[in-house]
């Protein structure tokens, strides 16, 4: 992830915070937790590939990532519903590009698209020729399940309608939920507003301070005890916080339980394509053929580490 | 019945160039990470190579010339160490190693498990090495006349073991296409001093063997304790040596000598018990009076092939050990489908997939069953073309390589291997040659796909496991 991008997923990650916070004042809980994040991935032939970007053209319908408690996005896993108790949902959309000036705002709606919106939240993007992955995904603050039913998104590229989707969470009608509480949140005066008036309130400058970073950068290099030389096509694991790696194991292995994984080039190098939150513990593996398996149950990384964290590996056999 | 006058003469020589060997190895090392430390040699390619190779002959070379300067008041013919030594290399250039290796595919399983840990270290690689050096003394110096004092054993085991060493250290070096230097001599040394020990035990018990009259199963206790000591000491090393995480660049690394000092002490204390051993036994038959003997024709030679069935049962286990922890499975039932596949692979079935298992930590291979719907008239024809349809717009320069058709359970099949490359984008990692295999089996209106995915390196072990997965599978 560019440093720009790192940036403005602080900056905009504290605002929200403490747009969450002020929200909270003025109106009961619960309150919002929200982010966006994005991913380059394999499965973006839908969209032709731009040269120069000029025109930022996203999927339509909209799509939505599976995720889970911690906020974790899984960009390649699209699913058609939502399980009931899922405190986090995320839509998002293929890209094929961001050109310069890219603002892209996001409102999410319970029950209808004439309803009002229960979230809703914009950010200029860093310009990228790439393809890939957005999204921006919503729970509340405090993690309680999120209200069974129908709910929908609609996308604004520069102010513009550009994809919209809805979604099932739980296996319930509409009728069988309560009110949904957190529609007094958005009396609170900002997620009630157009989408279009919506970036004015954002307005921050470029040139503020860069926070501390909450995620950071996982790479480093693997290589093997006795002869100093590099394990190409070793893995590095990172399994979900909470997973150990004797429950993993038993449970066979499964990818959900993988919060991020790399494998090394030929010069033993690796970079997590996800970032590590500090601060919280995560189980790490590391393996390689014919080298003993490393598993570190208590891998984290607190406030002293640099980002990116660069990490030596030496495995034996 | 033939005597032996010399049995009983206390030897100096071995077991102080023993010791002094076992230090002058740990003062070379030391050495050595100093002037790496200190000069920061930028060798590389056959340079690094030459040197690493000349490296490994260090520790014997040292142990055989401390012996040829002790020595010199009592001649022992240096001709036959340094033969023994020869035969202990070459039998573990031209068997040893690649049996371990090549047949038993240690290093595909070792680390699976403690068991297979275990198992795999006194079963496999410990066994095998002690019956290497243990014929390498048996039938090279044991039965001639140059064998004839308590010492003997240690001195010829020893150089029988220091020639395993080498060689294994030798190939270390070839394999890793020359390793830093420092780190490379500490496991050089680790490796040369652990196997003088075990050799060392096996060899004491050989010398008593030959030269008292010991009862058939004296022989077998060495071979087994030799065995175990060097499983033991290869399960404990690694268990010492781990690996590690650490956070921040880390520019200069020592070594880990924790397996180093681990070998070091465990040649000293065989060295020096073995010594206590020899001076006891030539104690108590001097007060006895006895004179040393050997019985060559009937007691030795029960012993040797009680020796020898002990390395088969040992080797038969081991055998049976490695065939349970590669050969052992799983068995699923899904959606209509059963089958069995690797124990170590975890179930990865993806939207789309019937079923898909993954070697997550180990090759990285995935097998997977998928089906697709065929409309009236279609065949498996019509699944290669939407394979290279799809394959084609996931990945870079998909190309069928080979294709025919077969039968699978009793059903006309069509089977292709192919190649393509995985961009690798969500890992930005470099792309990734991906070569495979497909099972197309039309089934009524619909087709099974069974697929097996590897990296063209690993497809050579992988596929055995993939054809059974083929082969067990019924639908």
């Amino acid at each position: 992830m560019k440093t720009q991008t790192k940036v403005f997923l602080s900056i905009v990650s504290i605002l929200v915070l403490a747009l969450v916070s002020v929200l909270g004042a003025f109106a009961s809980p619960p309150a919002w937790r929200a982010a966006t994040g994005n991913a380059v991935v394999t499965e973006n032939d839908a969209l032709p590939q731009a040269a120069a970007c000029t025109k930022m053209q996203i999927s339509d319908p909209a799509l939505w990532f599976a995720t889970d408690k911690k906020g974790n996005v899984y960009p390649d896993k699209i699913v058609k519903q939502y399980p009931t108790g899922t405190t986090i949902i995320a839509s998002g959309f293929e890209y094929n590009c961001i050109p310069k000036n890219t603002t892209i705002g996001v409102v999410y709606y319970y029950g209808g698209f004439d309803t009002e919106p229960v979230f809703s939240d914009s950010q200029k993007e860093s310009p990228d020729n790439k393809s890939g992955v957005f999204w921006w995904y919503i729970g509340y603050e405090d993690g309680s399940p999120l209200p069974e039913g129908d709910w929908q998104v609609e996308w604004y590229i520069n102010k513009k309608l550009a994809s919209k989707g809805e979604i099932t969470v739980g296996g319930g009608t509409k009728d069988d939920i309560e009110p949904l509480e957190t529609e007094e949140a958005t009396e609170g005066g900002v997620t009630e507003e157009e989408p279009s008036d919506i970036e004015d309130i954002w307005d921050f400058g470029e040139e503020e301070e860069e926070p501390a970073a909450e995620t950071v950068t996982v790479q480093g290099k693997v290589i093997d005890g006795k002869t100093k030389k590099p394990i190409a096509g070793a893995l590095f694991v990172v399994l979900n916080p909470g997973v150990g790696m004797q429950g993993w194991a038993d449970k066979d292995f499964p990818e959900e339980d993988v919060y991020t994984a790399a494998q090394t080039d030929t010069r033993g190098q690796f970079t997590c394509p996800k970032e590590l939150e500090r601060n919280v513990t995560y189980t790490v593996v590391v393996a390689a053929k014919g080298y003993q398996m490393i598993v570190a149950e208590d891998f984290m990384i607190d406030e002293q580490q640099e980002d990116p964290v660069v990490l030596t590996i030496k495995m034996y056999k | 019945m033939s005597e032996h006058p010399m049995a009983n003469r206390q030897r100096a020589a071995w077991w102080q160039s023993a010791i002094l060997a076992v230090v002058g190895v740990l003062v070379f090392v030391g050495i050595v990470i100093g002037l790496e430390s200190a000069f920061q040699p930028t060798l590389s390619g056959t340079a690094l190579l030459v040197v690493g190779v000349l490296l490994a002959l260090v520790p014997a070379a040292l142990w055989l010339s401390f012996f040829y300067v002790q020595d010199r008041l009592e001649p022992e013919p240096k001709k036959e160490v340094f033969k023994i030594f020869l035969v202990g290399l070459a039998l573990a250039g031209a068997i040893g190693i690649p049996v371990t290796e090549h047949l038993f595919h240690i290093s595909d399983w070792l680390y699976r498990s403690l068991g297979s840990l275990v198992l795999g270290s006194i079963f496999v690689v410990g066994a095998i090495e002690t019956f290497l050096i243990y014929v390498a003394v048996r039938l090279f110096i044991y039965d001639t006349d140059e064998f004839d004092e308590r010492s003997d054993g240690m001195v010829y085991g020893t150089a029988a073991g220091l020639g395993y060493a080498t060689a294994l250290n030798i190939q270390f070096i070839l394999a890793s296409g020359g390793a830093a230097l420092g780190s490379a001599e500490v496991t050089i040394a680790e490796v040369a001093l652990a196997h003088a020990a075990f050799a060392g035990v096996l060899g004491y018990f050989l010398g008593r063997a030959k030269l008292e009259r010991e009862r058939v199963l004296w022989l077998p206790l060495g071979f087994l304790l030799a065995t175990l000591l060097n499983g033991l000491f290869a399960i404990l090393r690694s268990r010492l040596e781990t690996g590690d995480i650490v956070m921040g660049q880390v520019t200069a690394v020592l070594p880990a000598v924790s397996g180093l000092l681990l070998a070091g002490a465990l040649a000293l204390i065989v060295a020096v018990m073995v010594a206590l051993l020899i001076q006891r036994d030539i104690a108590r038959t001097q007060a006895q009076g006895q004179r040393a003997a050997v019985d060559a024709k009937t007691g030795d030679r029960q012993s040797n092939f009680a020796t020898i069935a002990l390395f088969v049962v040992l080797i038969i286990v081991g055998i049976i050990a490695w065939l349970s922890i590669t050969g052992s499975v799983a068995t699923f039932e899904v959606a209509g489908f059963k089958g069995v596949y690797p124990d170590h692979y975890g179930v990865a079935t993806r939207e789309g997939d019937v079923f898909r298992v993954a070697d997550v930590l180990g090759s990285g291979a995935e097998f997977a069953i998928q089906t697709i719907e065929l409309q009236a008239g279609e065949g498996a024809q019509q699944v290669v073309a939407a394979l290279a349809v799809q394959r084609g717009s996931d990945f870079a320069a998909y190309k069928v390589l080979e294709s025919k058709e077969v039968t699978l359970n009793g059903k006309p099949a069509l089977w292709q291997r192919f190649a393509y490359v995985d961009p690798m984008t969500l890992l930005k990692t470099l792309p990734r040659v991906v070569e495979g295999e497909d099972y197309i089996v039309v089934d009524g209106n619909r087709a099974v796909i069974i697929t097996l995915l590897t990296t063209p390196e690993n497809l050579p072990d992988v596929e055995p496991s993939f054809q059974q997965f083929v082969e067990r599978l019924t639908f």
